[in-house]
């Protein structure tokens, strides 16, 4: 078994159009840049974009890559350019937002992964998020039915990967990407260093690599540097 | 003399409500700078909606920064002793399972019944949920953090949001530049003032009718 691909416009050659794509990280921390970065350049089109917030979508939806935006955030708090396009493309009927609670998002995403087809949840009683949605009163708490959220491709960050797909993550950057591995079709991993099966403690394994079906050794590119941030945070640390 | 208190006099007063032994999350915003007040040698534990619980002070651009080490807030942090990491979807379960103590949130709108309305400007498709909704609805205790009035310097307590719903009926404290509120089922009750600011200026700032609180006081700074 050797799921470590060595070229990444090979690991994503296959994303087609109109897939959906989950995409980890949280704020830009265990973000996969270098996956969403050559996705952009890979071009599949019409896409759904399962994210966080603005740090996974921005570049794909500047490129004009996204049909769909399913996302914890589906503004840009610090670029007002970014929001403003993605409000004129709503408005225009060229791009379909849902904003969803991050903790609900979450639990969909895991229930795919987890086979569990749907499940009760009283998070957004009384707000937008139940539109559409049936409700149902379950020990005393209005409660709102969500479905499993099926993906063809989960795009993850992890820090070390071996030849099994076994991934370790770093301080708080396993966040999203632990849950979605093992949530799509395909789930391909960019770690910074690719070991040997063994080298990652059997306890220190975050990502068992039943989960993932393909690892890709990349950069990793940060926000801070030296003492400055760096603007759009693509820059590799050495 | 009479002086709307700052945003780090608002995150002050509001440190003063955490107690050793509580698990709190500050959301986006304001309410982060509340970790610069929380008392020293006691364990009052920061919940991160990213996955991390026990972390501390905020680092600065000269500090040693990693990337993978930030608050929910996209600010990057230091661990206090006895941090620990998961994911996710575990955090959220700390949240919506009612594990977390107290969680202070910033509002747009909040009303005398204690609605919260802090992700959407109304008449906009785009939005920012976040963790929002799951804090109102699953921490013990919300306390809100916000400006007692808009740039117009009209009310933001308001009887009836306007702005979109994070979440109904969830408020159980406001903390603005003006005063100090708690929410009662009989109503809007003013508890402190800031300094040099009447009960009657600041109902004439509010919508629905205050409460005046029997032991009313001047907050103390």
């Amino acid at each position: 078994m050797n799921k470590i691909v060595d070229d990444v416009k090979q690991a994503l050659a296959d994303v087609f159009d109109g897939a959906v794509v989950l995409i980890g990280g949280f704020g830009g921390s265990g973000n996969p840049h270098n996956l969403m970065n050559a996705l952009v350049e890979q071009g599949a089109r019409g896409l759904t974009i399962v994210s966080n917030d603005w740090t996974q979508w921005t570049a794909l939806l500047e490129n004009g890559q996204v049909r769909s935006l399913i996302s914890g955030f589906t503004n840009h708090p610090f670029r007002p350019e970014t929001t403003k396009l993605a409000e004129e493309l709503c408005q225009e009927n060229k791009l379909e937002l849902e904003t969803v609670p991050h903790g609900i998002l979450e639990e969909r995403i895991r229930a795919a992964k987890v086979g569990i087809s749907a499940f009760y949840c009283p998070v957004g009683v009384g707000t937008v998020v139940e539109q559409g949605k049936e409700k149902r009163n379950i020990d005393g708490k209005e409660c709102l039915l969500q479905h499993s959220l099926k993906a063809d491709f989960a795009l993850i960050k992890g820090y070390k990967g071996d030849r099994l797909g076994n991934i370790q993550c770093r301080f708080a950057a396993g966040n999203r990407n632990i849950t979605m591995a093992g949530a799509a079709t395909v789930t391909i991993a960019e770690v910074e260093q690719t070991v040997e099966a063994g080298e990652i403690d059997p306890e220190r394994v975050n990502i068992p690599g039943i989960f993932v079906d393909r690892v890709v050794k990349m950069p990793k590119l940060v926000r801070w540097l030296d003492g400055h941030e760096v603007p759009g945070y693509l820059t590799p640390k050495v | 003399m009479k002086q709307r208190l700052t945003r780090e006099l608002i995150c002050l007063r509001i440190a003063r409500e955490l107690r050793d032994g509580m698990y709190v999350n500050l959301g986006f915003g304001m309410p982060t700078m509340v970790s610069n007040f929380i008392p020293p040698g006691e364990d009052i534990i920061l919940h991160a909606e990213n996955g991390i619980l026990n972390y501390g002070e905020t680092l600065t651009l000269e500090d040693d920064i990693d990337d993978d080490l930030v608050n929910a807030g996209c600010q990057p942090v230091k661990l206090v002793t006895g941090a620990c990491f998961f994911d996710l979807a575990t955090s959220f379960g700390m949240i919506r399972g009612g594990h977390i103590d107290i969680t202070v949130l910033g509002a747009y709108q909040v009303s005398e019944k204690g609605d919260l309305a802090n992700w959407q400007l109304p008449g906009q498709k785009i939005g920012g949920i976040g963790g929002g909704m799951e804090l109102a609805f699953g921490c013990k205790r919300v306390i809100v953090a916000m400006e007692h009035t808009t740039r117009s310097n009209n009310p933001r307590i308001v009887r009836e949001c306007s702005f979109p719903i994070t979440a109904r009926g969830v408020v159980k404290n406001i903390v603005t530049d003006l005063a100090y509120f708690s929410v009662t089922p009989e109503g809007l009750v003013l508890e402190e003032t800031a300094p040099g600011f009447s009960p009657e200026e600041i109902q004439s700032l509010t919508e629905p009718k205050l409460l005046i609180s029997p032991e009313l006081k001047e907050l103390e700074l």
